[in-house]
């Protein structure tokens, strides 16, 4: 039996999806108009739009996030606040484990499965990390990004925040398939997601008060900077932080009419004669 | 007999083993950990000296300032890491304009890093090894220990110059690289100005003029 709410999300997360899949639709690569040329390089083509929700996010959390975050940081002993990680984490752990199957990581998914039972049992529900087996999140999108879907246009949720459009489609589709919501869902358990994701994005702000504010304060365009920031850590963890190479952007320099390649930011240089004379200028 | 026969292979075996090893390696593979080893250097006097300089209380801070600008210069290619930052506006921007963001950013670098690393308050830093990229290019792996919490990943890129001293050119904090965070950050400004980089130089004058000295 199919209850009459969780049919109501299912349309809501389908018109979502619908949406997701238009905005992809209208990304088609401008011209060579100067306002454009970080197109290449950032993919934000409803960058105004993005900008909009970013500000709104930025405010919500200016007046209720970060106010709970900080509270929840100095209130609760460190102890606590590690057994709540702990508890989501693991929570987490089936998810992941399907995730890493899907993405044909064996390895992997036999930690998750070890943390999961040993932690379950033994942790005490997953309070306490005993497996120490250092599980990375293994998202959807993730997921669809090692089957070589491309992550799509920036997209600024609002509440969720930073996303790409390959990402906003995970989130949805794990929302169904996430077996610790079935769980809940078949058990009745009224509204289990949300406090889970409440609870999720109260220990996320509340490790980050600093480094985001540090960010801000540093920043000249806050937006760009997250926007840069988020997709290099996604992708670092699409490829599990283990890529045997650290990614890295080709730093040289630019040739005239050298186009950059559509998804990555490979730019070819000329080389740095010139620069290094006029750099010793400029440097004294 | 057979005891000091046996004794004698015993003690020589390890060289028959290592004896070709020791052979092959060619001057190239020499001159390979060399640039390693001077790369891990590098990094690891920097480190020191900026934690050093920086922790320090009984030094003034215009004298701190003074101090870390010498260590930004005579560590980092600035030149090269600005220019790959502005990247595309680059050839646009006039030569005055290019002069004044060279110096603008380097001032701008000097204000973000020199407050993070004087907030760094008992972490260490662990150089872990060093790889070559390529003929120019070493990538040293390097950790920050936290009194909580786990290990921060840092890497550190360095380049030869045209004189063949080794420079830093780019810093991967857990595999983001902060040349490329600035390079889209600043570029984002450019367009939002209508791709003139004098928006870019505004802000930064202001962005540096603000900050605390």
């Amino acid at each position: 039996m199919i209850s009459k709410k969780f049919k109501s999300t299912l349309v809501s997360s389908c018109v979502a999806i619908a949406m997701a899949g238009l905005l992809g639709g209208c990304a088609t690569p401008p011209g060579d108009d100067t306002t454009n040329v970080t197109y290449n390089e950032v993919h934000d083509p409803i960058e105004p739009l993005n900008r909009y929700f970013f500000d709104v996010n930025n405010a919500i959390d200016a007046v209720a996030l970060k106010p709970i975050a900080h509270i929840y940081r100095d209130a609760l002993p460190e102890g606590v606040q590690e057994s709540v990680s702990n508890f989501l984490h693991n929570l987490s752990q089936p998810i992941y484990f399907l995730n890493n199957i899907a993405q044909g990581d064996l390895d992997g998914a036999g930690d998750n499965m070890g943390a999961f039972f040993t932690n379950t049992f033994l942790g005490i529900g997953g309070l306490f990390d005993v497996a120490k087996l250092d599980t990375q999140n293994e998202d959807l999108g993730q997921t669809f990004a090692v089957w070589g879907i491309s992550e799509g246009p920036y997209l600024v949720l609002p509440i969720l925040g930073p996303n790409t459009s390959r990402e906003a489609v995970g989130i949805v589709g794990e929302y169904f398939i996430d077996p610790a919501n079935l769980v809940a869902r078949n058990n009745d358990v009224a509204n289990f997601a949300l406090y889970r994701a409440a609870g999720n994005v109260v220990d996320f702000r509340s490790k980050s008060i600093e480094s985001l504010d540090e960010i801000e304060k540093n920043s000249i365009d806050f937006y760009a900077a997250v926007r840069s920031l988020y997709r290099q850590n996604r992708k670092n963890l699409i490829l599990d932080g283990k890529g045997e190479m650290t990614p890295l952007p080709d730093i040289s320099f630019e040739m005239e009419d050298d186009q950059p390649a559509s998804d990555s930011v490979s730019l070819l240089f000329e080389d740095d004669d010139a620069t290094s004379k006029k750099a010793s200028s400029i440097a004294n | 007999m057979l005891v000091k026969k046996l004794m004698i292979l015993a003690v020589a075996a390890p060289f028959l083993v290592t004896a070709p090893l020791l052979v092959t390696p060619v001057s190239s593979a020499y001159a390979e950990t060399a640039r390693e080893t001077s790369a891990i250097g590098l990094v690891e006097k920097l480190g020191t000296e900026a934690v050093n300089l920086l922790s320090n209380a009984d030094v003034s801070a215009d004298d701190k300032r003074v101090g870390f600008t010498k260590l930004i210069k005579t560590n980092f290619n600035m030149p090269l890491i600005g220019r790959f930052v502005l990247g595309k506006h680059w050839k646009k921007a006039s030569k005055e304009q290019q002069a004044e963001f060279q110096s603008l950013f380097q001032q701008y670098i000097i204000v973000t890093y020199q407050k993070r690393i004087g907030d760094y308050a008992g972490e260490n830093l662990k150089i872990v090894k060093a790889t070559p990229l390529n003929k120019k290019e070493v990538l040293v792996n390097s950790q920050i220990l936290r009194p909580k919490g786990p290990p921060i990943k840092l890497d550190w890129r360095v380049r030869n110059t045209k004189k063949g001293e080794q420079k830093i050119i780019d810093m991967i904090v857990e595999n983001v690289s902060m040349a490329l965070t600035h390079r889209e950050e600043f570029s984002s400004v450019v367009s939002r100005n209508g791709g003139e980089v004098e928006g870019l130089l505004e802000k930064l004058r202001s962005h540096v003029s603000d900050a605390p000295k």
